[in-house]
């Protein structure tokens, strides 16, 4: 068992460096949510089907991420504010190699 | 949101999205006449396969048009809309239109019923765990749109607050009539088709003859 630490800014461009565990099957929605780093009903509202991209997130690290499944891309081809660096939180698994992962909440 | 189907017979709908919602009221509104087109970012779309199938066979039969990678760039329109701008490969077309229906995705908001004056905390309403009551006497709040401590959103919750809510808006409806709680399962239950639902009744036999 073992935690990673996360450099996540906040919407209102606050930074909050957490401690995130890899060994309760959580993932980056659900750490924003268990830190309550954006209001309840702004963030996860599909529950992490990939069917929302209200956890969508910047990364701005170098880490190394999962690919991208069809699901995560289909949805955020069709979300806002889309960037080159988007990735949807609850497709992103906390695991060892998220160490140092930084990243910022796309706006609502 | 679709409230009404028939205001789109025989007219020109432009639908826009990937997902299931697209994908079904294509199928609804194609099949009921209207004269669907399908707009998507992707070629791909994201739904049930038999969704996908018919959506497949509608375009083969032209029952409706699709167009893929495109996307909706501009409504066009002097008090309604007439048309709207739909760009692919860099291209702009004009199509027009008398219903524009974009299907996005989830985004469950309160909307007007955050102004009603409920109490509202983390974007959902409080209400009393006794009969899920808000703070305004009457209205109830279940589901996923309430909150109290410890509420988990799971839809067997949603069915026990339901149960509950129902018991206590019947004493409002009807006051001071007697009511007794009872299961379908012993006394059974009128119908909406009118007939009465009753379980079978086990047998009484004795085996050893």
């Amino acid at each position: 068992m073992s935690d990673v630490n996360l450099i996540i800014t906040d919407r209102e461009g606050k930074t909050h460096e957490v401690v995130a565990p890899t060994d309760m099957a959580m993932n980056l929605m659900e750490i924003i949510r268990s830190y309550e780093l954006a209001p309840e009903g702004t963030i996860g509202v599909c529950g992490g089907m990939a069917m929302c991209a209200s956890c969508q997130c910047y990364i701005s690290s170098d880490n190394i991420l999962p690919e991208m499944e069809d699901e995560e891309e289909a949805m955020l081809s069709e979300a806002f504010n889309v960037k080159e660096n988007s990735r949807l939180g609850c497709q992103i698994s906390i695991t060892n190699e998220l160490e140092g992962l930084a990243f910022e909440i796309a706006p609502e | 949101m679709i409230k009404d189907p028939e205001i789109y017979r025989n007219k020109n709908v432009v639908i826009a999205g990937g997902g299931d919602s697209a994908l079904d009221w294509s199928i609804f509104l194609a099949n009921i006449d209207a004269k669907v087109t399908l707009v998507h970012r992707r070629n791909e779309f994201r739904g049930a396969l038999d969704s996908v199938e018919k959506v497949r066979e509608l375009k083969n039969n032209n029952k409706i048009n699709i167009l893929t990678p495109a996307e909706i760039t501009k409504l066009n329109g002097k008090e309604k809309l007439e048309s709207i701008i739909v760009t692919k490969n860099k291209i702009d077309t004009e199509i027009k239109v008398d219903h524009f229906i974009p299907l996005f995705g989830l985004s469950p908001k309160l909307g007007p019923i955050a102004n009603w004056g409920l109490d509202i905390e983390k974007n959902a309403i409080k209400v009393d765990t006794f009969d899920y009551q808000t703070n305004i006497a009457g209205i109830f709040a279940i589901g996923d749109v309430n909150t109290y401590p410890g509420k988990l959103k799971l839809i067997l919750c949603g069915f026990h607050e339901a149960t509950l809510m129902c018991q206590s808006a019947y004493q409002i409806i009807n006051p001071g009539k007697k009511n007794i709680f009872k299961y379908t399962t012993v006394s059974g239950i009128d119908g909406f088709d009118g007939t009465r639902k009753e379980a079978k009744k086990p047998v009484v036999q004795s085996i050893n003859e």
